[in-house]
């Protein structure tokens, strides 16, 4: 180690600060290669990004997706001023439904105005096929009209709101087959490679679906984001009759992309001027605030050229990736300063060279292991099994690396270019805060454990009421329109999250002789000469049997009865539009075959293909669930359902299957807390491991630990408190805030070592720390808050949450650490006897 | 050799005559059959019991429930029956059978009746009809066997749906879970229960 450092010392010595021209060009080449990597740095915020990697239910519910060929649409909600069936309403909602049928890009457009009314007069089921009327047909009586859209099973809380004043148009997208098959060739060489089962030339094919896949996938996102725009211009000019929001699928990935660009932008350039400032009124000269935003600068661009390389997608989970590589290299660099300066001070007569070096060789090791406690704090990450928060991991590892080998490499070399910088002695930073923080140590050093104990407790407390319940519509903030568009849907159009339910049916088996039972030559014959029927057995228009659909119909009305769940749609609702027509009866078989057989294959595709698969012998329940519902709880509600088809309607276990968002979605919270205390294990494991090595002492490592369990404590605790659920970011917060908070605690340390060996005084030798490495810790956390207080302006509440939280990590940090921590040192004397009374 | 041929041509036309004559004649039959089964509909004077009641007599000397029966449960479940099974599922089944005729039966007002060319495979008569209304037209299919020397209704398809086919398909899905039991005790209740 002490070689190692040394050799680091000569490589510095006689290398950088010898020509650091030379150094500085070949790290310019080096970020210009990166930066040309950079453009292919790329967003991504499908639906795939919240949900959990390796997931089984994934697998099941991709496989549903396909067997049932859902196609994507978006969802306009349309809530005029005056009646909805008025002529004046009907008449923009047909202008406006023309408009959008116009569209290169849209396939179909279903509305109120194209659906066919059945009761409105009521048509004899006879002449239904020939006579179809439409709220657009001459003979259709509107009053009636009104009643039937409000009493229907397909058309309410799908095309209208119970109370008749929302309705919406459904905007189908062209089915993407080249999608469909780039997507389902990845997945399969995906669980291959779960497998371990990809052989050499797979391994090729598979990177090159994966580059077809993303350009593919890149490509359409960028018609999709024009269409989406058209949709809002056209949007636009109805908006002075009625209120108008877009929802759907499609529309949330694209303005999630908006956010994490615009949040990219904002936070990177918020960050950046926060720091400016920061700097501006720390130091008070040029230099002190070039040199660390040159080093920021490289190390973020040299960051997203490693992104582009390594094809690490920015979710809305890394999207502050930018403004944390900002912070974390601004820490460095201001540890850098700081103790340059310090020795300037110190040492007013030694030459710039060797001050330079001085505080490169004594900053090395802190920095160093700073770096890697920060590391620990990401790289815990990795244990999570949610492949956002996974490369967020891996982002923010390899980012710290850069950042603490670009500033190291950059910043010596910079500084060696201008001239010493001339300080006058006895200038005392205007910060005392860290200097009363030692007095106020020194004298309630008690009454500073007695307030550590109780909000340790009240943490306890705290982190004992914490929930992994999360509505997705309350990560955005009210002024989004997903935010808008989704609770219109939400509360008057039956839901959003889609959750499917899938019943198989037992498997009958083909008609084969029975060979064992008493068949007679004469029966054999006769069926022989029957055989017409054996065949007509495996056609699908038999397989509707009256049996099959009482069953469907039974699930429906459980499903659609639970208060958690919106619209249902299966082959029950269709069953009960028939019912309807049928005078109330259930359609008997040979009446269900019929309407197999006879339903046009327009109508086929919109009410049986999605609902049923003859082929696997199953059927699908198309639930939405109201995600606004406060009392919500997804993990019971999937519990309670599958327990309930089971045991209350007698449907096998092995044929119920749940699946769909809502489940998807409710693995990754459920691993949440498995999650949090996976990462959290990990990171205080790692940390201890490293105060051992560092300060080989088992007595320091736990002082050491103890401000920082504090600091997570207080986090999570106020989480809990507050009713913070924690989600995908918020479960970061701990592990990340830990890993840059403890560098106080390395600093410290650190330098309490090096400085009780002057007078072997613990009260002197923390007055001297608070007054030293205090203000360094003190700038770097203040920087650190400030920088992470600009998340608040995200559009994303978690990004919210995050910047606060972490920022509250780190005051609690800075406190702890200029208060806890000596406290502890001082009470327990982790580094020997005192010398007598100085 | 040409007597060979003289021969084979005069088996051939006469196995045609004798076919179009049995189905000429099976034609005719279902004819006078629909038509008085349509007049008894459209009749004012007796109410709906009375009507019902009197198409039964009309139209079951034309049906060979027996075989229909059989045929509904197929090879897969037929032969595993008793012979009281047999018998108990039979009547069951040939009352199922005609109520749901008569239930069909209700939706007919004023259609037109329209019987096409017939064809003869083997020991089947294949009879297609039309029913014509203003706006729409429904093909049936009447489809007859042989029993000694009478020829029988074993099928009616409507739109190319088989009554026998969905039966066998319903009855296949309740065997296939439980015993003919529960199959006998689900045709003894009333026609469609209605759904919870």
């Amino acid at each position: 180690m002490t070689t190692l450092h040394s050799l680091t010392v000569r490589f510095f010595d006689k290398v950088i600060l010898k020509r650091p021209i030379l150094a500085i060009l070949f790290i310019v080449a080096v970020v210009s290669f990166l930066g040309y990597k950079a453009k292919d740095f790329t967003l991504d915020a499908s639906a795939e990004t919240l949900v959990l990697q390796n997931d089984e239910d994934l697998r099941y519910s991709r496989l549903i997706d396909s067997r049932y060929g859902l196609q994507e649409y978006l969802v306009m909600t349309y809530a005029p001023e005056g009646d909805l069936l008025s002529d004046n309403v009907l008449s923009n909602l047909t202008r406006l439904r023309d408009e959008l049928k116009g569209m290169e890009r849209v396939s179909s457009v279903v509305s109120i105005l194209d659906v066919p009314l059945l009761e409105s007069p009521p048509v004899p089921v006879k002449e239904l096929a020939a006579k179809i009327q439409t709220l657009e047909s001459e003979t259709v009586d509107k009053k009636l009209a009104k009643i039937e859209f409000k009493n229907s099973p397909l058309y309410q809380n799908l095309l209208v709101s119970p109370d008749l004043k929302t309705t919406a148009l459904l905007i189908y997208l062209p089915i993407d087959d080249i999608y469909r098959d780039l997507l389902a060739r990845r997945n399969d060489f995906q669980e291959k490679q779960a497998d371990s089962s990809l052989t050499a030339s797979e391994v090729a094919e598979f990177r090159k679906v994966i580059e077809q896949f993303r350009n593919h996938r890149d490509k359409i996102r960028k018609i999709r984001h024009q269409d989406i725009a058209e949709i809002r211009a056209i949007m636009d000019k109805y908006r002075q009759d009625a209120q108008l929001f877009l929802g759907g699928v499609s529309m949330i990935a694209d303005d999630l992309i908006s956010f994490i660009k615009n949040d990219l932008k904002v936070f990177g350039l918020g960050v950046l001027f926060f720091l400016i400032l920061t700097l501006g009124i720390i130091f008070r000269k040029i230099r002190w605030i070039l040199l660390p935003i040159l080093c920021c600068a490289f190390s973020a661009i040299s960051m997203m050229g490693l992104l582009g390389l390594f094809d690490w997608e920015v979710t809305v989970i890394s999207s502050n990736f930018i403004s944390l590589q900002l912070i974390i290299t601004m820490a460095i660099t201001i540890h850098l300063i700081v103790r340059y300066r310090e020795l300037s001070l110190k040492n007013p007569e030694a030459g710039h060279r060797q001050l330079i070096l001085d505080a490169v060789r004594l900053m090395m090791k802190p920095c160093l292991y700073a770096a890697l406690t920060t590391i620990a704090g990401f790289g815990s990450l990795l244990l999570c099994d949610i492949l956002p928060v996974i490369t967020f991991g891996w982002m923010m590892s390899a980012g710290i690396s850069v950042s603490l080998v670009m500033t190291f490499l950059l910043f010596p070399p910079v500084l060696m270019l201008t001239s010493k910088e001339p300080l006058r002695p006895g200038k005392k930073s205007r910060f005392s805060l860290t200097s009363s923080l030692a007095g106020f140590t020194q004298a309630h050093g008690a009454f500073i454990l007695i307030i550590s104990g109780i909000a340790f407790i009240l943490s306890v407390i705290g982190i004992s009421r914490l929930e992994v319940e999360n509505s997705f519509i309350d990560y955005f903030k009210h002024t989004t329109e997903i935010y808008q568009g989704m609770k219109v849907i939400d509360q008057n159009l039956g839901g959003t999250t889609p959750l499917d339910v899938i019943v198989d049916f037992e498997k009958v088996e083909a008609s084969a002789p029975a060979a064992k039972l008493e068949t007679t030559t004469e029966d054999s014959d006769e069926f022989d000469e029957f055989d017409e029927f054996d065949e007509a057995e495996s056609k699908n228009k038999y397989w509707f049997t009256s049996a099959k659909m009482a069953r469907v119909v039974t699930v429906h009305d459980y499903l659609e009865g639970l208060p958690e769940t919106g619209k249902v749609l299966s082959l029950g609702t269709m069953m009960k539009v028939a019912e309807k027509l049928n005078n109330g009866k259930p359609l008997d078989n040979f009446q269900l075959a019929l309407l197999y057989s006879e339903l046009p294959e327009k109508f086929r595709e919109m009410v049986l293909t999605p609902y049923v698969s003859v082929e696997h012998n199953q059927v699908r329940f198309s639930i939405r669930v109201r995600d606004s519902e406060k009392s919500l709880r997804r993990n019971e509600l999937l519990k309670k359902i599958r327990h309930d088809l089971v045991n209350k309607l007698g449907l096998k276990k092995e044929h119920v299957h749940l699946t769909g968002m809502l489940v998807l979605y409710n693995n990754m919270l459920q691993s949440l807390f498995k999650s949090q205390i996976l990462t959290l294990g990990v990171v205080i494991l790692a940390l201890m491991v490293m105060f051992l090595i560092l300060f080989r002492s088992l007595k320091v490592a736990l002082i050491a630990i103890f401000p920082n369990l504090l600091s997570i404590g207080v986090v999570l605790g106020v989480m809990g408190w507050f009713n913070l659920p924690l989600d995908m970011m918020t479960i970061t917060i701990a592990s990340i805030s830990v890993g840059i908070a403890v560098d106080d605690t390395i600093h410290y340390i650190h330098r309490f070592t090096q400085e009780f060996q002057i007078d072997r005084n613990y009260i002197l030798t923390m007055h001297r720390c608070h007054g030293s490495i205090g203000h360094a810790m003190f700038y770097t956390s203040v920087t650190i808050i400030i920088g992470f207080s600009i998340l608040v302006l995200s559009n994303f509440i978690p990004s919210i949450y995050f910047g606060l939280l972490t920022g509250l990590a780190m005051l609690i940090a800075l406190i702890a650490s200029l208060t806890l921590l000596p406290q502890l040192i001082v009470v327990f004397k982790p580094f020997g006897h005192e010398a007598k009374e100085s | 050799m040409k007597r060979l041929l003289y021969s084979v041509f005069i088996f051939l036309v006469m196995t045609q005559t004798v076919g179009a004559d049995e189905t000429d004649v099976t034609k005719q039959l279902l004819r006078n059959k629909v038509e008085a089964a349509i007049s008894v509909l459209q009749k004012e004077d007796i109410d709906q019991q009375e009507k019902n009641k009197q198409i039964i007599e009309i139209v079951t000397p034309l049906f060979d429930f027996q075989l229909m029966a059989k045929l509904s449960l197929g090879r897969k479940y037929w032969p595993g029956l008793t012979q009281e099974e047999r018998q108990r599922f039979t009547e069951l089944f040939t009352r199922r059978l005609q109520e749901s005729y008569l239930d069909k039966l209700r939706l007919y007002t004023d259609e037109k009746v329209v019987f096409k060319t017939s064809v003869k495979e083997k020991r089947k008569i294949k009879i297609p009809t039309e029913l014509i209304s203003k706006n729409n037209t429904i093909s049936m299919l009447y489809k007859f066997h042989e029993l000694t020397n009478s020829w029988l209704i074993y099928d009616i398809e409507v739109q190319g749906v088989s009554i026998i086919s969905t039966y066998r398909s319903q009855f296949d899905h309740i065997l296939s879970n439980g015993t003919i039991d529960d199959l006998l005790i689900k045709l003894e209740q009333p026609e469609q229960p209605k759904n919870k």
